[in-house]
Formats: structure tokens, C-alpha cells, sequence
């Protein structure tokens, strides 16, 4: 199994200035790279109440610059603008990370899509991947869909007349810029006809997760991502006395799941969060891996409701705790124990 | 002659024909030159610019790569001459530049052109003919999004309802430079009172007259005291001699005038029509031309601080040293930067 770190939230928290939780984003990324994690995810909302993070390019670019090894995990919104945008942003990042980006594209809803007069249907989605591929690849090209002309070809630009086609430049550092879907029920039908990677959110209980993982059988060694809620301690009251409140807080930003403030907190967690002592957190974590087939855990871990401190030692213990279990095939009990 | 600041530029991450280079290696290098220039303290802004679908893969994307700048620096202010804002949606302009705002701590010089490429236009689907309403509609948008409460724009180019784009930028107002060749976009910028950046395409002359334009377009829209910069891009390079500095600088001045801005059709005749490879003996002149002008800050410092000051008494008070020319030895080039930042821009 891998591990990441993320999806950073970096939203706006009473008490601290904005600006110094974008740093402090950045640095939970460099504390994730030193103690052993495989990427650091950075995802974008719009029009949020809680100010969210809105540009996962910007803050993408951001963490290569910081990190040296870890894979920057950049989760776009499909199906609000021209898909070139997008692509030329990931080439960019690829290029500074020296070809560390793994993309995740992220289905936008539909309230936030008609905020942007995009399309949050399957269709769209779809042709937005193609046009991102087709961008990335080497050869020049054109697409012509209900979504996108490229090129125009339009009368008026006759220095482009004859051409017929576009060369997205640069292109990326890898060959091929792995690639999957991120969100709900739209995100998994497009994961399963583009044969893609389905990378569920961590809201979604274990229950809700299992249709959509089931949507279509993983080919051999791909990955299976799932993000996840993920807070630890030493013990598992210490785990949960920070948890709660930052988790509270958080979700009832988030609006998401729409029961989030009508039940307890008890009941938001079952199932959902990965709250504990490292023996705690492994039982858990095993649960997803044996009735979906997780191998790619990203874990959040990170909440700016905590002091910085707090979440630097999450993510340390969790780097030294819980990531060798699942790493580290045939990892003797003796060592284990030596923690 | 007032202050004047002096800024560095322009990054355009070209992997080009005689300098062919791996793309990561050059994002690399412009993220420690943007460390090395931060360090050097007197350097006051670091620019990049823009362009898409060039078969060198120019930089396509200013505010994301900025991104990468703002972790990397702490103090120097970050610019773009400019962003092709009429060949991008406001709207994700507005996102992305508000939280490289926040990333960069307030450190966001937003500069903005109209762009003029017709293939730039054609691979975006974006007709060029309106590309005037779509940059005065998209700054528009820009302010909307950036101010409380949500955007609410119904025009011909962008339609953005009833939502409020979050996060806000870190400054209260996010400077904007409009990018200017001829005397239309500075006539914009002055009723916007938005900041200038003047093309290196100008003659020293053109420089004066378009800053006084500005003024008097200033004037009249009741602009004045928006505090906005005139700044200008003069291509530059520092040595320890005159000689040294043609040496290094001036081959490779011809060749991006000659090349680059004729593969552009950036250059215009005197009846404002392009000067492309289509016209080459009209393209060496408008070269040669550039050329003259240019020298003037190419030299030993003391050479260098009298063509920024006569810049300067030009009315600009902001100078953007180009000193990216494609092919120079590193060392020779962080040389110039070192020299610009302690010999040049203490004495301007």
C-alpha cells in the first residue's frame, strides 16, 4: 500500500490570518516528504463560505517547488473551462516537479458548475480528459465536440488558416501523466468507462464507497486510491480529543455529508474517519484495503483547527506507525514492536 | 525624476531552436533564479510571460507557475508581462490570482495584455475581434470577484451569477499593469487607472509620449491619484566592462528581435501594420532599430544607471530589466544580476 498526504484544505480559520495557513500548507507538505510519505494532494473548491483552497495549480505548483520526492497529487475541477487551460497548468507542474504529478480530476457539482457555466455531466467530463490527453501527448492535434472547437479555424485569424491543428506547449516531463477520477457517482462512471483509477472522497462511509468501487475490477498492480480522514496519537482518547473538533468544524464548513450537523459526531465518524492509536488506525485501514481493495491511502491528517505542531507529529507517527505495516511485506513482529 | 524600482524579467521557458533545453531543467533554473535574485534584495520585482501553442513551448500559464515562485522567495513581488487575459476565463483568473495573492503574502503584481496572436485565439476557440471587450469585461469581473459579496456580471463575454469567489486576495487591491505597444491600451489603462507596462518595442520617445498620454487620459477620467506605476521594459545587461557586456548581450539581442519578435508579428511598421517574416528587409530595420534603443542599458554599470535614468526622466518609475536572452553562459547571466542589484540599482 502507498500513502499520501491531503487533500490540503488551507481555509480560512478564526483566530489565524489567512495567508499564514497557505504557509503552513506548505509546510505539513515538506513534513510529509521527510517522514516517508508517496505524494502530497492538493484539491480546489469554489465558492465556499470557509474560503477553501481554489486553485489546486497554484498551490500545486507551491508544494513541487517545497518537496523533492513526493508525488504533487493535483485534483482540478473538470467541466468548468476550456480543458487546455487545465492541461498547459498540469504541464507546468510536471515540469517544476521534474515529473512528479499524478492528476486527479475532480467532478465540480453541479451548483459550483453553473457558477462557472461549466457542465457537471458524465459526457463533459469525458471529452475533457480527452482533450487533456491529447494535450499531453506528442503529437498535434484537434477535437471537435459539443464541448470544445480546437482549433476555431475561424475566418478572421488567418495566420492559423491551413494549420487544423494545436501543439499544447511544453508538454509534461512524464510520458504519460497518471491519471484518475476523483468524487461521487459521476467520477466513478467516469472512472469505469475511461478505465481509470476511481479515487473516492473521505466523506463518504465505507457503505456509500463499496457501489462505486465495485463499478468495475481493478487491472493487475493498478492503483486503487481512497482518501480518508486520518488523525493520530499516541492514544486513542488523545486521537479523538483533537479529531473531534477540528473534524466538527471542518465538516460543518464543508456542508458535506448533507446530515453532517444533524447526528452526532459518533455517528459521522462510524465508519468514515480513521481516528486513533496506531493499532487503532491499522485495524482500520484494513478494513478498506480487504472490502474495496484500497492500496493508495491519502489521508488527511492535516486540519489548520489544530495548532501546527499537533499536526506535524500526526503526520510523523503515522509515517513511522502505520505506513510499514502496510508497506512493509513480511516486516518481523520483533521490529514492529520496536516502536 | 522621482524613485524609480527596478524589476527583472522577462521568464519565458522557451526550449528554443538554438537553445535547446529539457523543460524541467528551465523551470528549475527560474525558480533559483528567483531565489538568487530575492536574495539580492535591491531587485524590487521578478516578471514572466506569456504565450501558447509556440513550438518552443513558451510558458503557457503565469499565475501557476508563479505559484512555484512564491514558495521559493520571501521579499521580492511577483509579476507577469504579461498575461494574455483576453485568451483566458476571468473567472479562473480571479481564483488563481487571488490565492497566489494569499500564497505569496500580498506579493501579486497582476499584468495583463489583450494578446495578438491569431493561433492563440483559434486554439482557444476565442473570436480575436472581440478580444478588447473580453479584457475591459474580464477586468470587470476581476474586481467583482475580488471585492464582498458575490460577482453578479451579465455581459457579452463572461456571464458570472449570483456567487461569491473565495478566497479574497491578501492586498485590499491587487495592482494591475495593462501591457501597452500602442497608445489604445494605455488610454485603457489610464481610465481604469490601473498601472503600465510600455512594450520594448518603443523608442525612448514613444516611452515619453505615451506616459504623458497616460496623464492627460488620467486627467480626464479622474484616475490620477490611483498611485499606478509607469513602468517600461527595456532589455539590459550588466558586465565589468562595455565591451564584455556586447560581447554577451548584443548577438543575442539581434537574434530575439530578429527571430522571435518577427515570428511574433509583435513589431509594427509605421501605419501599425505587423512586420513578420513576410517583410524582411522591413523586419532587420525594426531590428536594428530595437537594437540602438536597447544598448543603452547594456554595459558597464555606470553606463547602465545613465540609460535607466534617462528612462526615468522618461517619467517611468518602474524599469523591467530584460535581461532572458536565450543561450548566455549561467555564470556570466547571475553575474549580470548581481551586478544590476549592487552596482546598478543603488547609483539609479
Amino acid at each position: 500500500m502507498r500513502f499520501g498526504l491531503g487533500p490540503l484544505t488551507i481555509e480560512s480559520i478564526a483566530g489565524k490570518q489567512h495567508v499564514d495557513t497557505y504557509e503552513e500548507a506548505l509546510e505539513q507538505a515538506e513534513i510529509a516528504e521527510r517522514w516517508g510519505f508517496d505524494s502530497v494532494w492538493v484539491d480546489e473548491r469554489n465558492f465556499t463560505p470557509g474560503a477553501f483552497n481554489s486553485s489546486a495549480s497554484v498551490v500545486g505548483a507551491a508544494v513541487a517547488q517545497r518537496t523533492t520526492y513526493v508525488r504533487v497529487g493535483l485534483m482540478p475541477l473538470a467541466g468548468l473551462v476550456n480543458a487546455i487551460y487545465v492541461a498547459e497548468e498540469v504541464a507546468c507542474i510536471d515540469n517544476i516537479s521534474n515529473g512528479r504529478v499524478i492528476v486527479a480530476c475532480g467532478e465540480p457539482g453541479e451548483r459550483v458548475a453553473a457558477g462557472w457555466g461549466g457542465d457537471a455531466s458524465v459526457d463533459r467530463i469525458r471529452d475533457d480528459l480527452a482533450v487533456m490527453r491529447k494535450a499531453w501527448g506528442p503529437n498535434p492535434f484537434n477535437h471537435h465536440s459539443p464541448y470544445h472547437t480546437i482549433p476555431a479555424e475561424m475566418a478572421v485569424h488567418t495566420v492559423a488558416a491551413g494549420l487544423h491543428s494545436i501543439s499544447v506547449q511544453p508538454k509534461p516531463a512524464q510520458l504519460a501523466v497518471p491519471l484518475w477520477m476523483a468524487g461521487t457517482s459521476i467520477a466513478a462512471e467516469v472512472a469505469a468507462a475511461e478505465a481509470l483509477p476511481f479515487f473516492g472522497p473521505a466523506h463518504l462511509s465505507l457503505e456509500e464507497l463499496r457501489p462505486l468501487y465495485s463499478r468495475r475490477e481493478p487491472g493487475p498492480g493498478e492503483i486503487v486510491p481512497l482518501a480518508r480522514e486520518v488523525f493520530i496519537a499516541r492514544t486513542g482518547e488523545e486521537a479523538h480529543e483533537s479529531a473531534r473538533p477540528a473534524l466538527e468544524r471542518l465538516y460543518a464548513r464543508l456542508g458535506e455529508p448533507a446530515d453532517a450537523g444533524s447526528g452526532s459526531f459518533v455517528d459521522l465518524a462510524r465508519d468514515r474517519f480513521v481516528i486513533g492509536d496506531p493499532e487503532q488506525c491499522i485495524e482500520q485501514l484494513y478494513r478498506y484495503q480487504h472490502e474495496l481493495g484500497v492500496n493508495y491511502v491519502v489521508a488527511r491528517l492535516a486540519y489548520h483547527e489544530m495548532h501546527a505542531g499537533e499536526t506535524a507529529r500526526a503526520i510523523q507517527l503515522f509515517g513511522q506507525a502505520v505506513v510499514p505495516e502496510f508497506r512493509m511485506f513480511g516486516l518481523p513482529d520483533e521490529i514492529r514492536r520496536l516502536a | 525624476m522621482g524613485k524609480v524600482d527596478v524589476g527583472v524579467g522577462i521568464w519565458s521557458l522557451q526550449s528554443t531552436k538554438t537553445g535547446p533545453r529539457h523543460f524541467s531543467y528551465l523551470y528549475q533554473e527560474l525558480i533559483e533564479d528567483a531565489q538568487y535574485v530575492d536574495e539580492l534584495r535591491t531587485i524590487s520585482t521578478i516578471w514572466q510571460t506569456e504565450h501558447h501553442f509556440w513550438y518552443d513551448g513558451y510558458c503557457p500559464s503565469l499565475l501557476t507557475v508563479a505559484g512555484g515562485i512564491a514558495a521559493a522567495t520571501k521579499h521580492i513581488r511577483i509579476g507577469q508581462a504579461a498575461l494574455l487575459f483576453s485568451q483566458h476565463e476571468a473567472l479562473r483568473v480571479a481564483h488563481q490570482a487571488a490565492v497566489l495573492d494569499q500564497l505569496s503574502a500580498g506579493r501579486l503584481d497582476l499584468g495583463l495584455a489583450l494578446g495578438y496572436r491569431d493561433n492563440e485565439f483559434d486554439g482557444f476557440n476565442i473570436d480575436r475581434r472581440v478580444r478588447r471587450q473580453r479584457f475591459e469585461e474580464g477586468v470587470e469581473v476581476l474586481r467583482r470577484a475580488w471585492a464582498d459579496g458575490p460577482v453578479n456580471f451579465e455581459g457579452a463575454q463572461f456571464s458570472v451569477p449570483d456567487v461569491a469567489v473565495t478566497p479574497k486576495p491578501y492586498q485590499v487591491d491587487v495592482p494591475i499593469w495593462v501591457a501597452a505597444v500602442g497608445p489604445k491600451p494605455v488610454e485603457r489603462a489610464a481610465r481604469m487607472g490601473a498601472s503600465i507596462i510600455l512594450s520594448d518595442a518603443l523608442t525612448l520617445d514613444q516611452v515619453r509620449s505615451h506616459i504623458a498620454l497616460y496623464r492627460e487620459c488620467a486627467e480626464a477620467a479622474g484616475t490620477t491619484g490611483s498611485g499606478a506605476k509607469m513602468g517600461v521594459l527595456r532589455r539590459g545587461w550588466v558586465a565589468e566592462t562595455n565591451e564584455e557586456a556586447f560581447s554577451e548581450a548584443l548577438p543575442s539581442l539581434r537574434f530575439l528581435l530578429r527571430e522571435q519578435l518577427g515570428g511574433w508579428r509583435y513589431l509594427v511598421d509605421e501605419h501599425g501594420e505587423p512586420v513578420g517574416f513576410d517583410r524582411p528587409s522591413e523586419l532587420d530595420a525594426a531590428a536594428a532599430k530595437l537594437v540602438a534603443v536597447h544598448e543603452r542599458t547594456i554595459g558597464r554599470p555606470e553606463r547602465v544607471v545613465r540609460g535607466i535614468r534617462e528612462i526615468a526622466s522618461a517619467g517611468a518609475d518602474h524599469i523591467i530589466f530584460g535581461t532572458r536572452f536565450d543561450s548566455l553562459p549561467r555564470a556570466k547571466y547571475l553575474r549580470s544580476l548581481e551586478l544590476l542589484a549592487t552596482e546598478v540599482i543603488p547609483h539609479v
